[in-house]
């Protein structure tokens, strides 16, 4: 074995072990793509949608005020099971500078319409026609998803999962008590 | 490959990789993990889209195990790929380990081998007398005409044919070489795209980064039977939009599928379960013998919340598009879709102080009569009621396909015949001292070479050959 022939079989050698450990690398990186999500701390993106009873709502117009942003739909059953407390802490707090934003998924007005009558909601209801604001604006994965934000609009919690009235309180209270900047 | 230096890593490496055990090892491994892998469904082939809990409820420990350690998902754990990438490791050091020396030592055969030599060869014969320069220029015509390539020195002659068919295990190399290449072809991004969509009529749904959209524009179903279990055909129109514009369309059967910037879209299948387009609905007026009242047509993906039937109104209350009715849990919908609609309508008109309120359930209809139907002021029936089934359609891009994995197996193939039905023959022949010495050798199918050989030597009067020492072993 000349070392000119070692020399450029130890260069394969290399080669090939960086190809296989490239190879195995972009394999995962492939396959665990990681969602993105919103992280709180980050600024809420800014939208505008049509509520139920044919308003234009944006966002921004919310400054000042603290906004609990709720995804759901009436297929959704941890949905339905927290709506009724959303609404006591929509009805509680509002006159403190609550507001709540219920954006529905890709439903018809009429069936919100009775669902909202039956569950007694009176905070405005988002209608996400083709579920951009929640899939692509605020990157829901499951439902109900709802996000805290605070005077400034920025996130300041979210949630993945059926919220408590106490758990809605414990996000809530402190942002209230918070100056509005 | 050791001359008495110190062995490096790169020795060892290379060794190992260069060994065909190895090899076959990690092809067993292969094979043995595919096999593992058809025991439980892998995770396409699951009614559930979390894996992490649907094998431990399905198959319990076991399948958790099975879940955890990637056989749910077999082609994408880290050890099968691990395997894929060390064969393909292997094949190129094999190659080079081996083919490289091969290929060198074929080149440089000579024309006149020493007599010893050609007397050692499996294939022996030998021919004396003045004729026998004569004989050898005869020989080597003869061999010509048979298509071997002959080359002379004085007194000297090697004809060889089928030399490629020495690399046919190469061939094999190369081509499975080239496959790997293509599969892993599919991590570019942009190469690789599957995805199954579901789309009701007039429905358009962008599929995935690949920047269009796909719109069915009707969907046909027929079936073989009454009854509705064989279904004959189904197919879609399909458009494909770009930028907001139209840019491709097809009528999509099973098999016969469109194809657009290199992505297939196909017809797979169809959702069993019909929803509701629309109805013409009639009110009747029950106090009145059944009097019909006149109709409304109903949209059931878009429902209006009031309609106006003569001088009576009708308000949409509730309307749930898929209503399941639980005691526990009440009256909700299960999905957004219509598939089993639940309305509930407040009824005004002329002769009423008090709004009826009643409900229409298409698929439930004897439950609304007897659970509610008695003092019902209304009767609601369909005049006319269009169902229809949403379309599943198969999204496949490979750009690695064609151009790599395909030719990849070509050569593959080729090698393996070359490797199995194609021998290489050579045969020598040596002028020495009045004596002309023929020997010849092949690869492999002895008799053969033989026979043909024979063909040409008993014309020439020398002596036939015939094998001898079959447990010598060949050279190369």
């Amino acid at each position: 074995m000349s070392t000119r022939s070692n020399l450029s079989r130890n260069i394969t050698i290399l080669v090939l072990l960086v190809a296989a450990i490239g190879i195995m690398y972009s394999v995962f990186a492939f396959t665990k793509k990681e969602p993105t999500v919103l992280e709180v701390g980050q600024a809420a993106p800014d939208f505008q949608l049509e509520t139920l009873d044919g308003h234009k709502v944006q966002l921004s117009d919310y400054k000042g005020k603290v906004v609990l942003l709720n995804f759901w739909a009436s297929w959704c059953e941890p949905c339905r099971q927290e709506m009724p407390d959303i609404e006591k802490a929509y009805e509680t707090y509002k006159d403190q500078g609550l507001v709540v934003l219920g954006a529905n998924l890709q439903e018809n007005n009429v069936s919100i319409k009775g669902f909202a009558d039956n569950m007694g909601m009176t905070f405005p209801i988002l209608m996400d026609k083709d579920g951009k604001l929640a899939v692509q604006t605020y990157k829901v994965k499951p439902i109900p998803t709802s996000f805290f934000i605070d005077q400034n609009g920025i996130l300041q919690a979210k949630a993945e999962a059926p919220m408590t009235l106490p758990f809605i309180e414990d996000n809530v209270k402190p942002l209230l008590a918070g100056t509005g900047g | 490959m050791n001359n008495g230096k110190k062995r490096s890593v790169f020795d060892g490496i290379w060794d190992f990789f260069a060994s065909v055990k190895v090899g076959v090892t990690i092809i067993v491994l292969l094979a043995v993990g595919s096999v593992l892998g058809t025991i439980y469904p892998q995770t396409n082939a699951i009614p559930s889209p979390n894996p992490e809990f649907y094998y431990y409820d399905t198959y319990g420990k076991l399948g958790d195990f099975y879940y955890r350690i990637g056989l749910a998902d077999t082609f994408n754990s880290w050890w099968y790929l691990t395997l894929v990438l060390m064969l393909f490791i292997s094949l190129i050091i094999v190659s080079i380990d081996r083919g490289i020396p091969l290929y060198k030592s074929l080149k440089r055969q000579p024309v006149a081998r020493k007599v010893i030599g050609i007397k050692g060869d499996r294939l022996y014969t030998h021919v004396e007398g003045p004729e026998a320069q004569v004989k050898l220029d005869e020989l080597a015509a003869k061999l010509k005409k048979r298509r071997y390539k002959v080359r002379r020195e004085d007194g000297a002659l090697m004809a060889e044919k089928g030399r490629l068919a020495r690399f046919g295990a190469y061939v094999i190399h190369l081509g499975l070489i080239i496959t790997i290449l293509g599969v892993f072809s599919r991590l570019i991004p942009g190469w690789y795209y599957t995805d199954m969509i579901w789309l009701k009529e007039g429905e358009t749904k962008a599929v995935g980064d690949l920047g269009f959209s796909v719109q069915n524009n009707g969907f046909t179903l027929e079936f073989y039977d009454k009854e509705q279990t064989r279904a004959k055909k189904f197919e879609t129109d399909a458009v494909v939009f770009e930028d907001g514009k139209q840019t491709a369309a097809k009528h999509l059967a099973v098999n016969d599928y469109l194809t657009y910037k290199h992505t297939n879209i196909y017809q797979n299948s169809y959702d069993p379960q019909p929803m509701f387009r629309t109805g013409t609905i009639e009110l009747l007026d029950t106090k009145n013998n059944n009097k019909p009242l006149g109709t409304f047509v109903l949209d059931f993906n878009d429902p209006k919340r009031e309609y106006k039937v003569g001088d009576y109104t009708l308000t949409m209350t509730n309307y749930f598009p898929d209503i399941k009715i639980d005691p526990e849990k009440g009256v909700f919908t299960n999905s957004r879709d219509p598939y089993n609609p639940g309305i509930q309508f407040d009824i005004t008109g002329p002769d009423q102080t008090e709004p009826a309120r009643q409900w229409m359930l298409p698929l439930a209809g004897p439950f609304v009569k007897q659970m509610l139907g008695q003092d019902y002021r209304f009767d609601l029936q369909f005049k006319d009621v269009d169902l229809f089934h949403m379309t599943g359609l198969k999204i496949e891009r490979d750009l690695g396909w064609w151009p790599i994995v395909f030719p990849g197996l070509i050569i593959a193939l080729y090698g393996l015949v070359l490797a199995f039905y194609f021998q290489h023959r050579r045969v020598w022949a040596r002028l020495e001292e009045g004596v002309l010495h023929i020997g010849a050798t092949t690869n492999k199918n002895w008799l053969g070479i033989t026979g043909e050989l024979n063909k040409v030597l008993v014309p020439l009067g020398i002596e036939p050959v015939s094998q001898k020492r079959k447990e010598e072993p060949q050279q190369s």
